[in-house]
Parts: structure tokens; C-alpha cells; sequence
């Protein structure tokens, strides 16, 4: 024991680092360790022994799977549209002195700011005022609009540092304005775009408030995981979860070496 | 170094003209940052911009670019009115000050970059670009990224990048600024040579004034927006006309003086001769100057005849190597600054009384 304390004393830091990740990671750790669990009944709470079945038959619960589709489906639609509309903004309110300026920074900054609870209950009164029915098309129009915030803060924030003269050398060397963008402009704060397309899809596909209130007949995973809870959350769900966190990891890392390989070249 | 042409001559005769500004204004806000200038540079000119910083050189430089579009008057290239057109379309190319090579691109494809825009064949990018790293003394360099250059290389990557598309004009913004004082010497001696060997006109903006005489043949002095002297590096600095012209270009004693004729009162009653050229003005009060180094030091009694003459005292003697660097205080309390080359043992000792003499066409007078 006395031996122990010695070492936290002497590796507060460690400590304290190891401490903090296990916080973190302990959640996803269970959920991992449960999608191999051999369980009894409809919980799947306590260790019953290790067995791959679950993972074997990953497809058979109804509905599950559709789900995942349906939100991998919204995240990338809202993604990608956000990622371009967003793009387009950061670069007028970086580059342009425009009436309105400060007052659109303001806006953009207000979705992030308000609660989900508020965005999605204004969102459905909106779309029933309108008549329009909710579904699949209200979520993606709810997710589209939380991500270009986010989308709009994270491409500023790689613009800040661009250097104007490189496009104006672009133009100097006979490249028109659509030229300079694609071959100087784009290139040059693509990392920026990637990571604003990442953040978005990871908003999107885990979103539950706004798209509770918005999705009408639609079940995305979130949902569908929130309906299961009720009655008994099938290891399946596990199972998914695990796939997706190896997956998403292995594309943060992916992108990490890639962002290196690029700044090793800048620098 | 073909002697001094000046502004003036290059006006007078039928040659071509590479750049002509009339009447070009530029505002910023209520900041009038280039005032009304009209400049005309003639073919195969290393024509330099020089002033202080905020002088308008730059913004100049940016209008002939096509950067900036003037809020009145017109650039015209070869005779080609290009005011209000985009700068890819224009014949010109820029070296920028802090270079603005494309850091995702390897120095072949930054060589490469305009010519690819003008769809020039590929085999013909290659033999073009090889040619150009040759010209600039970047062999081997053409896979690297411009991050693992140095700055000396960089500014020749940017160099190279210009000329490889025959710019009618190259222009270059303070193109020496980022690199250490050694390196700038040489690349001073490099632009020279390169803008020998391809033969086009050159327009250069520096605030290093004896970066400006060791490259240009004419020399714009700018300030405040307009331009105050042009000429010769030889002619503005022997006769800069103006107060600015002549504290900008190297250090220079002026005196107050009144004006008869061809020859000037100072305070304590000495008369200096004014030289025959350039005397033309009006009687009265004047600024009269004189560069230090045109100036020699004897015993009062020692004074040869013929030459202008000032009586003062030694305050300040420093030997600084090649020369020696006096500092002298005349009956009035006006400062001089006197060089001396270290020729012979003659020296005067601080507190003695001197004659500071000099000849009567080594004076000039400022506006």
C-alpha cells in the first residue's frame, strides 16, 4: 500500500491521465464486452459467459438494421449538404466586409447555443404549421441546419490562417477565379472540410432530441436503440455499437497520419 | 553598368513603352495611398520603386498586377489598356514578398503552375521547367515541397515561377526582404544577371535604398503617395532635388541659405557657389546640401581657393576602417557629418578648428 502511494506521488500525472481515460472508456469497454456476452432473457445486464453468436447473427433482429441504414443514410445527406453550404459561408464571412456580417456570425453561433429540446419542438411546429409531414426529409432539413454551424466554425477556423497571396499568385499565373479555387483554394483547406464533413455525420448519426420530435414514421438507430430500451435492449445493439467505435476510430487514426503527412509538408 | 539613363531621356525617345500610368489614384478609406502618379518605364528596364513604408510603391505595384484596381487614371501595358482587367489577364507576373509558392505543390508543379493553365503540352512543361530550375540554379530540386526549401531557394522558386511564362513585365514586391543580409547581396547580384539574360523589363519595389542603386537603372523615390524624384541612381543621388530625396538616399548636410544668383549666404555670412547646372530657381531663401563624402577637412588657413568653405569645430572623430567619420559643429550650432577616406595621417583631433571644403558642383539645392 505504502509502495503504491509512493508511486502516485511520484506520477501524479499518470495517475490522474489513467484515471480519466478509464472514466471515458469504461462505458464503451462494457458495451463491447456485453456484445460477446451469452445472455439470458431480454437483459443483457450481467456477464453470463462469452459466446460469438450475437455477432453471428447481427442481422436477424427486425428492424435494427434498417434503422442503421436509415441513419447512416441521414448523417451523410445532412453531412454533405451542411459541409458545402457551410464551406461557402465561412468563406463570404472570412473574406468579405458585407452588411450583415456580424449579425449572420451571431446567428450561426445560435444552434449550437440553444437547446436541442427548444430546436426540435420549434422545428416540428414549423413543419406542422406548414403542413409539411414529418419523416426521413424533416430530419435531414433539422440535421442540415445544426450542422453548418458547427461546419461554418471548423472551416473559419482553417481559413484564419490562409495566406491571400497564394491565391493571388494562382491568378497572377493565369488561373481565373473557379481555377484558383479548385486548385489552390480547396486544396489548401480540404483537411478542414473533411473534419467539418466528420464532426457533421458523427452529429447526425447520434442525434436523438431533434430528430424525436421530426421523424414522424422514420426510426433511425437512436431511436430504435430508445424504443428497445423499454422492453429489452437486444445484444445486437452491442454489437453495432462496437462496429461503428472500431470503424470511427479507425478513420480518426486514418486521418490523424493524414493530417501529419500534410503539415510535415507545410511546415 | 550602362551609365545612368534617365527617366527623362527614356520619355524623349521612341522606344516602346512596357508600363505607362496616367494619372492613377488609389484610395483607401480617406486614405489616399497612391496620388495621381504618371509614370511611364520603357523595354528591358530594371525600373525600382523606392520609399519609405506606406509610401503607395507597393499599392502601385499591385495596380500594374491587376490586385488592386485604381480608383482613377489608367494602366496601360504595351500600349494595351489593361485598367479593370483581372490579373490572369494581363502579361505581367509577380514575385510576391513572401513568395506565395503553393505548399501543397513540389517545386515542379509551382514551376509548372501557369503554364499548365495555358495548356502548354506536357513534354513541353517538362523541357520549360527544367530550363527555368537551371536558369535559377534549382536542379534536382523539382520533387521537393516548397516547406523544405530554404528562403533563398524559395524566392528563386518564385522567381522561376514568374519567368517561365515571358512575362512582357516581371514585377517584384520587395523580393529580397525575408532573406539574411549575405544572402540578399548575392541574390541582388543574381536578379541583375537573370534580368540581363532574359531581357525583360523588371519593376521593383524595395525601401533598401542601396538595394535600389546596386540593381535598378531608374529609380522612382516615392512618397506620401506620389512620386518625388526619378531619374538615375547616379543623378537622384547627386542631385535629389528635394529634402525627402536627399535624407532617403543616403545621409546628406543641409544648410539654410539666401539665394542671389549662383551663389548662397549662410547665417555666419560665408558664401557658397552654387554649381551652373540646376542653379536655375529664385532668389531667397534655400536649402543647400552637401553629401558628406564630398566634403574634406583642412587647417582654416589651408582652404584651397576656388572651393565652398566652412569654418566649424570637431565634436566627434570615428574610425570606423576604410574611412573616418567626423562630426563637426559650425558657428551657428548646425551639425555636419564629414567622411573622410583613410588616405593619409591627417587627422583632426575633436575640439580643433577645420575648414570643411568642397567643390561648387558637389552642392545641390532641395526644395
Amino acid at each position: 500500500m505504502k509502495r503504491f502511494l509512493d508511486f502516485a506521488r511520484h506520477h501524479l500525472i499518470t495517475v490522474y491521465m489513467v484515471g480519466a481515460l478509464a472514466y471515458l472508456f469504461v462505458p464503451v469497454v462494457v458495451v463491447m464486452l456485453f456484445s460477446f456476452n451469452d445472455n439470458r432473457g431480454r437483459f443483457n445486464f450481467t456477464w453470463r459467459g462469452f459466446t460469438l453468436k450475437h455477432w453471428a447473427n447481427a442481422f436477424e433482429v427486425p428492424n435494427l438494421f434498417d434503422s442503421l441504414v436509415k441513419s447512416f443514410q441521414i448523417a451523410f445527406l445532412s453531412a454533405l449538404v451542411a459541409t458545402i453550404l457551410g464551406t461557402l459561408i465561412a468563406l463570404a464571412l472570412v473574406r468579405y466586409r458585407f452588411k450583415g456580417r456580424s449579425t449572420t456570425n451571431f446567428l450561426l453561433f445560435l444552434p449550437m447555443a440553444t437547446p436541442e429540446v427548444v430546436l426540435g419542438s420549434s422545428l416540428l411546429a414549423l413543419f406542422l404549421t406548414l403542413s409539411i409531414p414529418t419523416g426521413f426529409g424533416t430530419i435531414v432539413v433539422a440535421h442540415i441546419l445544426f450542422n453548418i454551424s458547427y461546419v461554418v466554425v471548423t472551416v473559419k477556423a482553417r481559413l484564419s490562417g490562409f495566406d491571400r497571396h497564394l491565391e493571388e499568385a494562382a491568378m497572377d499565373l493565369y488561373a481565373n477565379e473557379w481555377t484558383t479555387f479548385v486548385k489552390v483554394t480547396l486544396p489548401m483547406i480540404l483537411p478542414g472540410v473533411f473534419a467539418a464533413f466528420m464532426l457533421g455525420f458523427a452529429l447526425s448519426f447520434d442525434d436523438f432530441i431533434i430528430t424525436n420530435f421530426n421523424s414522424g414514421g422514420t426510426v433511425t438507430f437512436p431511436l430504435y436503440i430508445w424504443g428497445a430500451a423499454r422492453v429489452g435492449v437486444p445484444p445486437q445493439v452491442n454489437v453495432f455499437g462496437t462496429a461503428i467505435f472500431v470503424i470511427t476510430v479507425s478513420i480518426m487514426l486514418l486521418t490523424v497520419t493524414l493530417q501529419r503527412r500534410s503539415d510535415a509538408n507545410v511546415a | 553598368m550602362p551609365d545612368a539613363t534617365t527617366g527623362e531621356e527614356a520619355r524623349g525617345s521612341h522606344e516602346p513603352l512596357a508600363v505607362e500610368l496616367s494619372g492613377v489614384t488609389k484610395r483607401f478609406g480617406d486614405v489616399v495611398a497612391v496620388d495621381d502618379i504618371t509614370l511611364e518605364i520603357g523595354e528591358n528596364r530594371f525600373y525600382a520603386l523606392l520609399g519609405p513604408s506606406g509610401c503607395g510603391k507597393t499599392t502601385t505595384l499591385r495596380m500594374i498586377g491587376g490586385f488592386e484596381d485604381p480608383d482613377a487614371g489608367s494602366i496601360r501595358l504595351h500600349g494595351e489598356d489593361v485598367t479593370g482587367l483581372k490579373p490572369y489577364q494581363r502579361p505581367v507576373n509577380t514575385v510576391f514578398q513572401s513568395y506565395a509558392l503553393f505548399p501543397h505543390l513540389n517545386v515542379f508543379e509551382n514551376v509548372a503552375f501557369g503554364l499548365r493553365r495555358k495548356k502548354v503540352p506536357s513534354a513541353e512543361v517538362t523541357e520549360r521547367v527544367g530550363e527555368m530550375l537551371d536558369l535559377v540554379q534549382l536542379v534536382g530540386m523539382d520533387k521537393r515541397k516548397p516547406g523544405q526549401l530554404s528562403g533563398g531557394q524559395r524566392q528563386r522558386v518564385a522567381l522561376a515561377r514568374a519567368l517561365i511564362n515571358h512575362p512582357r513585365v516581371l514585377l517584384l514586391d520587395e523580393p529580397l526582404g525575408a532573406l539574411d543580409l549575405k544572402l540578399r547581396k548575392e541574390m541582388q547580384i543574381e536578379l541583375k544577371r537573370i534580368q540581363n539574360e532574359v531581357g525583360i523589363t523588371f519593376v521593383h519595389v524595395t525601401h533598401d535604398q542601396e538595394e535600389a542603386m546596386t540593381m535598378a537603372d531608374t529609380i522612382a523615390v516615392m512618397n506620401e503617395g506620389r512620386i518625388e524624384r526619378l531619374g538615375g541612381p547616379t543623378e537622384i543621388y547627386e542631385d535629389p532635388r528635394s529634402a525627402f530625396v536627399a535624407g532617403f538616399l543616403g545621409a546628406s548636410n543641409l544648410m539654410q541659405g539666401d539665394r542671389k544668383g549662383n551663389a548662397a549666404t549662410l547665417q555666419d555670412g560665408t558664401t557658397i557657389a552654387l554649381p551652373e547646372a540646376g542653379a536655375a530657381g529664385v532668389d531667397g531663401d534655400i536649402q543647400l546640401g552637401v553629401r558628406p563624402e564630398k566634403m574634406s577637412l583642412q587647417a582654416p588657413e589651408a582652404a584651397p581657393p576656388g572651393a565652398n568653405s566652412i569654418l566649424a569645430t570637431v565634436v566627434d572623430v570615428s574610425f570606423i576602417g576604410v574611412s573616418t567619420h567626423y562630426l563637426l559643429r559650425t558657428s551657428w550650432g548646425a551639425d555636419l557629418v564629414v567622411v573622410v577616406q583613410n588616405l593619409d595621417d591627417e587627422r583632426h583631433a575633436a575640439g580643433s578648428s577645420v575648414a570643411a571644403t568642397w567643390l561648387p558642383q558637389h552642392t545641390f539645392v532641395v526644395s
